[in-house]
């Protein structure tokens, strides 16, 4: 069996060795990337579940993840955009916007901390562009955070603006039908008007004057409470309470970050891994699925009964020798010749 | 390695080291019949009138001689892989094939398919076993006329094979070629040009094995590749004992398994695992046996 691997090993000894080399290539790579030493720049936010009062979110909110999850997702989405990437590139500083557009993109780690933590990272050979970074990135949050919020909070205060001028007028027209009415029946002052099924049963007038009063009333308070929250929203993004604190502020790092140790042997130690278990399917690829006879070994199913003999490949040094050379050779070497030779 | 000179030229060259000689075949065409065969008993009268009885002009090819003479240099010189070979079938034959019975083995070299060094192991099977026996022949069993035959190969020059006597058109002694090596005969295929069935065929087959074996103490058969030749399965009855060749790296345990099958009747006289080529170097094989 062990004659058996080694063999199969050393016949297909490059195709073998191959993923393995390019793991530990990769791996290599990956480790040239990051063994240059950085600097970080972190800023800690606090984020917190959006409220009316702090003006909800512009996103779409997971109810299932933490606040933190959430804020992390939709940061990570918005650095995906061309726009927001730029706008911060350009915040930072205007040159070369498409090469540092993808610095931004792989040097900017974002992770949340617990449920209302979230950590904003950038890594850079420069420590002020890391500072500088990380601050353009929330600064640019925050940013497109209000101006999307005020928008939405604009238009929302103009809209039950309207419906609130027009259920004024709905009620106010719906309690001068009553009054009218009552004018005309002055009998129908001291009715209960609490109690529709006795209205209805005196006049069925009155109780449908009553009852559209009634629903005016309730519309005009409902657009009503909507004008006023549209309104809190307004105002409360202008004195700038979002869901999210900026609880650390990006400081300017003073030293070089090298990576350690572990840094170091993980990349390559980890192509190498990925490359041997690539090289360990193959092997049993070949293993299973290669039903050919290489070995004496592998003709043990005929039993002990057979004889056998192995017979080795003809070459000279490290090129076989062509099949009908080894035919004729055999032939001349077993006394066959040409009829005009054999007769000399 | 520097390979000999004809097998440097195009393929067409290579093959035919006797180039002179097949041109003036075309021309007058020779009997090339052997004139030093002499079995037990003389060879019956030729029945094939159209081909000319003449005997040819000795026409010895420096060509041929040359070839012949780089080959035998290569084979002793360069490849020990060949010696190997030769020593290998000799030792096979020596301790497994020894206690044949004359005049009543009939052993047959089967293969499942082709390009498994049939024909090579034949030749030394047939060398080795002249050297234990007194009268050996090898019988070239070739039904695939695109294949090459010996015969055609090392341009014998043989003008009746074993084609034509079983289409009745030669004797048997006019088919047997004689070797240079002592006790050591030659049936060649011949042309491969079949006008008779091929019952008729085995039929005459089989009782040419029976006729070989009275004439000679040892008869080795060079069977067509069972798997492949649907010709090769029935004359497999004629055999005493059959020696199954496979090739290291070509033919799988399933082909050996079916090639078996269809010898289940007949003794299996041993297996030689043709071109094997060991990748593990010698140090770690020869410690793993430790």
């Amino acid at each position: 069996m062990s004659a058996r691997i080694l063999e199969l090993v050393f016949r297909h000894k490059f195709l073998l060795s191959l993923p393995i080399i390019l793991g530990l290539a990769g791996g290599v790579f990956a480790l040239s990337r990051a063994a240059a030493p950085y600097y970080s720049s972190r800023a800690a936010i606090w984020v917190e579940r959006p409220t009316l009062l702090n003006g909800e979110s512009f996103t779409e909110f997971n109810p299932y993840n933490s606040p933190a999850q959430n804020q992390a997702n939709s940061m990570r989405e918005l650095l995906g955009l061309n726009s927001f990437a730029q706008d911060i590139v350009q915040r930072v500083g205007p040159s070369d916007v498409g090469q540092r557009m993808g610095e931004l993109r792989t040097n900017t780690f974002i992770y949340p901390y617990g449920n209302h933590v979230l950590y904003l990272e950038y890594r850079s050979r420069n420590a002020v562009a890391a500072q500088r970074t990380v601050a353009a990135i929330v600064e640019a949050y925050t940013e497109l955070y209000k101006t999307r919020l005020r928008d939405k909070a604009v238009r929302s205060e103009g809209f039950y603006e309207e419906q609130l001028a027009a259920t004024r007028t709905a009620l106010e027209e719906a309690s001068g039908n009553l009054r009218a009415y009552l004018g005309r029946n002055p009998q129908l002052a001291n009715v209960d008007i609490s109690k529709p099924p006795s209205l209805a049963l005196r006049d069925v007038e009155f109780a449908r004057l009553v009852a559209a009063e009634q629903a005016a009333r309730e519309s005009y308070d409902h657009t009503l409470q909507k004008y006023a929250e549209s309104q809190i929203s307004a105002n409360t993004i202008d004195g700038t309470i979002p869901n999210f604190l900026v609880m650390d502020e990006p400081q300017v790092p003073f030293a070089q970050i090298t990576p350690g140790k572990r840094a170091l042997v993980l990349p390559p130690a980890f192509g190498l891994a990925s490359g041997m278990f690539l090289s360990a399917v193959g092997f049993l690829i070949y293993w299973r699925l290669d039903h050919r006879i290489h070995l004496a070994e592998d003709l043990a199913f005929l039993g002990a009964g057979v004889p056998l003999m192995t017979i080795p490949y003809v070459t000279s040094r490290r090129s076989a020798w062509p099949g009908t050379f080894v035919r004729i050779a055999s032939a001349l070497q077993n006394g066959l010749r040409p009829h005009e030779l054999a007769k000399e | 390695m520097r390979w000999p000179s004809f097998l440097q030229r195009d393929a067409t060259v290579a093959l035919d080291p006797l180039r002179g000689i097949s041109t003036a075949k075309a021309k007058a065409k020779p009997s090339t019949r052997p004139a030093v065969f002499k079995p037990d008993e003389a060879p019956a009268q030729d029945r094939r009138p159209a081909r000319s009885r003449v005997e040819p002009k000795p026409r010895a090819s420096n060509d041929a001689r040359v070839l012949i003479q780089e080959i035998e240099a290569e084979v002793s010189k360069v490849a020990p892989d060949f010696i190997n070979l030769t020593k290998a079938v000799r030792h096979f034959a020596g301790r497994y094939l020894s206690g044949e019975t004359p005049h009543e083995t009939v052993l047959g070299i089967v293969s499942p398919g082709s390009s498994e060094g049939r024909t090579t192991l034949s030749l030394a099977v047939a060398g080795a076993m002249a050297e234990l026996y007194h009268r050996v022949v090898l019988v070239e069993l070739e039904t695939d006329a695109t294949s090459p035959t010996l015969c055609s190969e090392m341009k014998l020059g043989a003008e009746y094979g074993l084609q034509d006597y079983l289409e009745q058109q030669a004797t048997l002694g006019s088919t047997l070629w004689p070797t240079r090596k002592e006790g050591l005969w030659f049936l060649p295929a011949g042309p491969l040009q079949t006008s008779s069935s091929r019952l008729d065929s085995t039929v005459r087959t089989k009782k040419l094995f029976d006729e070989l074996s009275e004439m000679f103490d040892i008869v080795v058969v060079d069977l067509p590749p069972l798997l492949t030749s649907e010709e090769a399965a029935p004359l497999l009855t004629g055999l005493t004992g059959i020696v199954l060749v496979a090739s290291a790296g070509s033919t799988t345990t399933d082909q050996i398994a079916h090639t078996l099958e269809l010898c289940q009747a007949i003794p299996v006289k041993g297996v030689l695992l043709n071109k094997v080529r060991l990748r593990t170097p010698r140090w770690l094989a020869s410690l793993l046996k430790a």
